[in-house]
């Protein structure tokens, strides 16, 4: 009596999900609102003391870019709770090492692209297959040259 | 044994739904004080354990391991990592909830059964220390000037006021867009 009244009262409630200007992408709030709060609090834990203006700046644009990849990870995924905080945890602990990770990944595809493009100008075409009448004539004229 | 099926993750797929964990009885606002709480906790507790661990390193060539304010800072430090692995442990297991997901509910429960005695170690040498040192602490704490200047110091509090505020909003956001 007590168990079914209890599950009764706890009816799965759906997760709130926002669909933002009708974009038609639609996603979970509730993860995605924590993956960024999770960002701002490590990095006013580890981060945020810095001093000068420029710094501040400096350290305002890493965190928005810690933010955005933050949420996008955690949509893209459609993780839940604890791993949405957990990976937005480790993004911010990154920090500004996100943009050598991007530089690196960007010059290594660069690269990587330039290299295939040389490969393909360089390449001929392939021959086209030999018939039996070409290979015929191909092995008299090496007769020929023998004698 | 897995930890698909083992016994937390049969007791946690077995249950009714629910937003939080079956002892906060759906409880919201309770869920939501202890999330706050303990989030807000686990990230305070780092904060001081490494502003002390990096105190003690800048401090070691001119601190000998038994002066006063060394065992004064072994002792900050052991309380830092007590809160910190007690509540992070209670942190990672509040956030973890998921009944559609119950293996990583029961691999959160197996780490916060294993991480909680590590934390009663640290609290319980914290103790020991305060025990064995309380003479020599407490005659040189005796020594003037005796009214300790804190008010002049509450600037180094708004870094912690601001992690309570955001950790009331992360749990919050939890607990109702969820």
């Amino acid at each position: 009596m007590k168990l079914q009244s209890a599950a009764g009262a706890a009816a799965a409630v759906p997760p709130v999900v926002w669909n933002l200007f009708g974009l038609g992408y639609p996603f979970e709030a509730g993860p995605f609102v924590v993956s960024v709060l999770m960002v701002l609090i490590t990095r006013l834990c580890i981060y945020l003391n810095t001093k000068g203006r420029r710094q501040v700046f400096l350290d305002a644009a890493v965190t928005f870019l810690c933010c955005m990849i933050a949420a996008l990870w955690t949509q893209a995924h459609s993780l839940n709770l604890l791993p949405a905080a957990i990976s937005a945890m480790t993004i911010a602990g990154i920090g500004y090492g996100l943009i050598g990770i991007g530089k690196s990944q960007l010059l290594a595809a660069l690269r990587s692209g330039v290299g295939e493009f040389f490969k393909g100008m360089a390449d001929l075409p392939p021959a086209p297959p030999e018939t039996d009448g070409q290979a015929i004539d191909r092995l008299k004229g090496d007769l020929d040259r023998v004698d | 044994m897995t930890a698909a099926n083992s016994l937390a993750a049969q007791t946690v797929a077995s249950a009714p739904p629910s937003i939080a964990p079956p002892s906060f009885n759906d409880g919201a606002s309770l869920f939501l004080f202890n999330l706050f709480l303990m989030t807000a906790a686990m990230f305070l507790g780092a904060m001081l354990v490494a502003r002390q661990v990096s105190r003690i390193w800048a401090q070691r060539r001119f601190d000998h391991p038994l002066d006063p304010v060394s065992l004064y800072r072994i002792i900050t430090v052991l309380a830092g990592i007590g809160l910190t692995l007690r509540c992070g442990a209670e942190a990672l297991y509040l956030w973890g909830w998921a009944p559609s997901d119950p293996a990583t509910v029961a691999r959160v429960l197996m780490a916060k059964r294993w991480i909680d005695p590590v934390a009663v170690m640290a609290g319980m040498i914290w103790m020991g220390i305060v025990m064995l040192g309380e003479p020599g602490i407490e005659h040189q704490l005796r020594k003037a000037p005796l009214p300790v200047d804190m008010w002049s110091r509450w600037p180094t509090l708004v870094r912690a006021l601001g992690i309570v505020i955001l950790s009331f909003a992360a749990a919050a956001s939890a607990v109702i867009l969820r």
